[in-house]
């Protein structure tokens, strides 16, 4: 651990000094969490990809007032952070949508109905990217990002039990989308 | 949920957000629970699925748009103002940060030593009084400045050592922050005295002392990178005393005549100190990050990195 944290506070030093290269290197060191963080707070993948270039320039001019008093990882979402935030509050986003949730009902597990462990990995993911931005952000920040259910409460600025119900009603959704048989994957 | 299901805890369960206890209990339960089980393999699956979509929606490289404002930035501003701007924002961020880690009693101890110095001046009444703060002032910066870097008097080394700021230029800032310091209350002290007894120039007193103040801080530093605080104290005192010696009792001197005009000259602010200094200045920033790594061998970077 100490010898990726040395390289991360070597990387930032070097960005700090103009080295566009180190900054290449810190993004793919730190690529999956720093896009997954912004996927689950984003409308869409456009969204996430321009905050992540808000972002990236952020660092770039920022790189200098690390300290090092957190690992760099930390600090990159600290960033992202106020970037996202900046960004969705100037389009004004809805901040609640509860419409999907009613809409699907919900279903006891029944021996008889597919489950989607036994759908293939590409469908499945092609399943998540067609779930509201509400399903696929819960989805994101807690099982990628591994954010407990208080964290993406916060993060999201929704209560917890939100999070839970945003939670099955992604399930359910998935379920739905696979057990009609629907042709998912193109 | 009432009737005993986990459903609602699963996907902490699969991040292993949830603590030991409720693992526990979600594990045992969904080893006698056929529909839990099914909804956890569901949820592992899903976590596989959008990891993947993660990895597959992330752009593999920084977009182009980011380099293309970097460009666009630079354009935006003549080179040269553009640098000089960045140069005085980082460096003001530079002496703000390091305020804090400098230790604490210096500011008190210069202050306390150049009022104590202002007040003898007054009431020695005219003429020679005047030079005890000529006396004083060189020796505390030369205090001041043994201080403020080294492993065996810095407990935010650690700190320095973990910041993408070069150790040398941490140095310099503080060097700059504490004697600048000093200078300021040894100004300040010069001109009030000026001022409070009006018949004399303070620019002779200002000579008298500022070239040895910058002397003696830069031998103060150089002993102090090299060999620690203790010897840059006891080397500047020493060579003060002889000074001393020198300046009371010049009749007295243990050197012969000639000898000690040459060394009484060479103490006034001229280039052969000025000179002298600037060398010893030199040499404590060169060694600077190698003392720096004299003291990794005996406290390893990960044990202070760890304290973060």
């Amino acid at each position: 651990m100490n010898g990726a944290r040395s390289e991360d506070l070597e990387l930032m030093r070097r960005i700090a000094s103009g080295e566009h290269r180190a900054l290449e290197e810190l993004y793919a060191r730190h690529q999956l969490a720093l896009f997954g963080y912004l996927l689950g707070l984003s409308p869409d993948r456009e969204t996430a990809e321009e905050i992540l270039q808000d972002t990236l320039l952020a660092v770039w001019r920022s790189a200098g007032s690390y300290e090092g008093r957190s690992p760099v990882r930390t600090w990159l979402i600290g960033v992202a952070r106020r970037q996202a935030h900046d960004a969705l509050r100037r389009r004004a986003l809805p901040v609640e949508d509860g419409v999907d949730l009613e809409s699907v009902p919900s279903r006891e597990p029944g021996p008889e109905e597919l489950t989607l462990a036994r759908v293939t990995a590409r469908e499945l993911e092609a399943g998540i990217r067609r779930l509201s931005p509400e399903h696929r952000q819960a989805i994101v920040l807690v099982l990628v990002e591994g954010l407990s259910y208080e964290q993406a409460a916060r993060e999201l600025g929704i209560p917890v039990g939100t999070v839970r119900s945003r939670l099955n009603a992604a399930r359910r959704r998935l379920s739905a989308i696979h057990g009609d048989g629907e042709e998912v994957a193109r | 949920m009432s009737d005993g299901h986990v459903s609602d805890e699963l996907p902490a369960y699969v991040n292993g957000t949830l603590s030991p206890r409720e693992s526990d209990r979600v594990r045992t339960h969904v080893e006698s629970c056929r529909g839990c089980r099914r909804e956890l393999a569901e949820w592992e699956a899903v976590a596989g699925a959008a990891r993947a979509l993660v990895a597959h929606s992330a752009p593999p490289r920084i977009p182009d748009g980011v380099w293309a404002a970097l460009d666009g930035e630079r354009r935006a501003a003549p080179r040269g103002t553009r640098d000089v701007r960045a140069a005085l924002s980082l460096s003001w961020q530079l002496l703000r940060g390091q305020v804090p880690l400098v230790r604490r009693s210096i500011w008190a101890a210069s202050a306390l030593t150049i009022t104590l110095g202002y007040v003898v001046a007054l009431l020695a009444g005219r003429g020679s009084g005047a030079q005890v703060l000529a006396l004083l002032a060189p020796i505390v910066a030369a205090f001041g400045v043994a201080f403020i870097y080294g492993p065996e008097t810095d407990p935010s080394l650690e700190l320095a050592l973990a910041t993408p700021t070069s150790p040398r230029l941490v140095l310099l800032t503080r060097l700059t922050l504490v004697f600048g310091y000093d200078l300021l209350l040894a100004l300040g002290a010069t001109v009030a005295l000026y001022a409070t007894r009006g018949d004399m120039s303070p620019w002779p007193l200002i000579s008298l002392w500022l070239g040895p103040m910058l002397f003696l801080s830069a031998l103060s530093l150089a002993l102090s990178v090299l060999l620690g605080p203790t010897a840059a104290v006891t080397g500047a005192m020493l060579l003060w005393a002889v000074r001393l010696g020198l300046l009371t009792q010049p009749g007295r001197s243990f050197l012969p005549d000639p000898a000690a005009d040459i060394l009484a000259s060479f103490w006034w602010t001229g280039p052969a100190l000025l000179a002298l200094g600037g060398l010893l200045l030199a040499l404590a920033l060169f060694y600077a990050p190698r003392q720096e790594r004299l003291s990794r061998a005996f406290r390893p970077l990960g044990a202070g990195v760890d304290a973060l």
